[in-house]
């Protein structure tokens, strides 16, 4: 144990660059992928991840200022900066425990196909992170790594429940696929019921809008450079420091929401040879033979859809606003701005492609979304420092608003800390 | 068989996962017909903007469009990519298509 330990401190005094090329080795051997499309999978993660750290170090030089002065002057508490969901799935993977969470839950899935408790085979593997991350933050929080794999388990099951309930919403478009994931299933009963909600209220229960029109209108405010430049340049200005500085802020947003995701990119692309093999296990396995499984994958698949695309569009300013004036609210969107789309698709699609009820149920889930992610701000930074990363000077916290989907390891979370 | 490098862009949810699994798979057959292909990914919001600076020849997606696609480029959904199930049909649309623009 003592030398699993020592080995656990050395990676982690090298930091994530190195933990999770490790990592997709030691996964990997385990699944019997062959050593040369591992070794190069490892490179590709470690350079994954210095191109994710410099975008990060961008960020921190770049917005963070701007933040800190704007929340100083308006007298806000807006002291966790949103760094897109790409930065904790990256650093989950990277926690220690993630290849076991890894085997762990995927063996928990094969069981429960055999149990007949669930007809989604997961093979969505870079999704694995939300597992890893409902670990990752209990055992940063609190220690017990016991508790810390319950909560990937419970996460795990409840997430392949959810997928089997809610194949029925998308049966019709999507047969035989199921979404198990979860960063988007969670919201679905509460879409279902503020759709039920809307569906009572005079003058809203009538309203249309036609998402193909929509989305003619709204088309590129979706890009993430336009996103990034806009509200760099809009929070620099209000923090009073010049049109100059605000014009650079802007600038240098723009280039971090665009090139994140794509190192993040690498990170996946590294992954793969993992999903690939697992794949290949799972399908030629003697044992699922025969059964009638529905394939776990992610929700992003529903995202194509007009509907989803314009409610992601509108709801940039809502939730810019929200953030603002939400009490107890600490989280400054900015990463995620530029999928909202695929955070909130779920709303547009219980409310059977209706974009007017879609958004309004977003709206209230946004609110929500942000608490939570807020909460989840403290552990989001210490899982940061549990990969042996170090936030660059001027972030204070970080977190990302996707986070705030994650009810089952946020409610593991606050149970945590009650004892 | 094209004679020239084929530029495809795919778009998923953020622009990353779904289209890192697609732009793999497509790769590899690319790979084996000896191919040349040059790839972008991005999410919705951005490719418009990569349809009217890039001009590539495909776009691959999951799911629907998500997007206006402009009449010079062909959509092709990319779902079979990922969930492994009615690949080598869509592998044969592909080629097809790109017979027709030689």
């Amino acid at each position: 144990m003592q030398v699993i330990n020592s080995f656990i401190e050395f990676l982690q005094q090298m930091g994530a660059q190195a933990i999770m090329p490790v990592f997709i080795i030691i996964i990997g051997l385990v699944i019997r992928v062959p050593l040369k499309d591992l070794i190069k999978a490892a490179l590709t993660v470690a350079v994954g991840f210095i191109g994710m750290f410099a975008m990060m170090g961008i960020l921190g030089s770049s917005i963070a200022p701007s933040v800190a002065s704007m929340a100083e002057k308006m007298g806000l508490q807006l002291t966790a900066l949103d760094v897109g969901w790409t930065v904790p799935a990256s650093f989950a993977w990277a926690y220690y425990l993630a290849p076991v969470v890894f085997l762990l839950t995927f063996g928990v899935n094969i069981v429960m196909i055999l149990l007949g408790w669930t007809r989604t085979l997961n093979v969505d593997v870079w999704n694995f992170h939300n597992f890893m991350f409902a670990a990752a933050v209990i055992d940063v929080t609190t220690g017990n790594t016991v508790l810390a794999l319950a909560a990937a388990v419970i996460t795990n099951v409840t997430a392949l429940l959810m997928a089997d309930w809610a194949y029925k919403l998308t049966e019709k478009d999507y047969p035989g696929i199921s979404f198990a994931h979860a960063f988007t299933v969670y919201w679905i009963p509460l879409s279902l019921l503020l759709n039920k909600l809307w569906g009572i209220i005079p003058g809203v229960k009538k309203v249309q809008a036609d998402p193909e029109t929509l989305i003619k209108k709204f088309g590129n405010w979706g890009d993430p450079m336009f996103i990034g430049f806009i509200l760099g340049f809009l929070i620099t200005l209000v923090a009073g420091l010049g049109v100059q500085a605000a014009i650079l802020t802007g600038l240098s947003l723009a280039a971090v929401m665009l090139l994140l995701p794509k190192m993040v990119a690498y990170l996946m692309e590294g992954v793969s040879v993992i999903a690939t093999r697992i794949q290949e296990v799972a399908e030629g396995s003697k044992l699922l033979r025969g059964k009638e499984l529905l394939i776990g994958v992610d929700g992003g698949l529903l995202i194509g859809r007009p509907g989803s695309i314009v409610m992601g569009v509108v709801m940039v300013p809502i939730v810019l606003v929200i953030a603002f004036i939400l009490p107890g609210n600490k989280t400054i969107p900015m990463g995620d701005l530029a999928v909202l789309y695929g955070l909130w698709q779920w709303t547009v699609i219980c409310a059977k492609d209706n974009v007017f009820r879609g958004i309004l149920s977003a709206t209230v889930i946004s609110a929500l979304t942000l608490w939570i992610a807020s909460d989840f701000a403290p552990a989001v930074t210490l899982m940061a420092e549990g990969v042996g990363y170090a936030l660059p000077a001027g972030m204070n916290q970080i977190t990302a608003l996707a986070l705030g989907n994650e009810i089952i390891p946020w409610l593991f979370y606050r149970l945590a800390l009650l004892f | 068989m094209p004679s020239r490098t084929i530029k495809v862009v795919f778009a998923c949810g953020a622009g990353v996962a779904q289209c890192t699994a697609m732009d793999i798979q497509l790769r590899k057959f690319f790979k084996e017909k000896g191919w040349a292909i040059e790839t972008k990914k991005g999410n919705y919001g951005e490719v418009p903007g990569t349809f009217r600076s890039w001009k590539p020849d495909l776009y691959i997606t999951t799911g629907g469009t998500g997007v206006t696609v402009p009449d010079s480029i062909k959509h092709f959904d990319g779902l079979p990519l990922i969930i492994n199930r009615g690949k080598e049909d869509l592998f044969n649309r592909i080629a097809a298509y790109l017979e027709t623009i030689e």
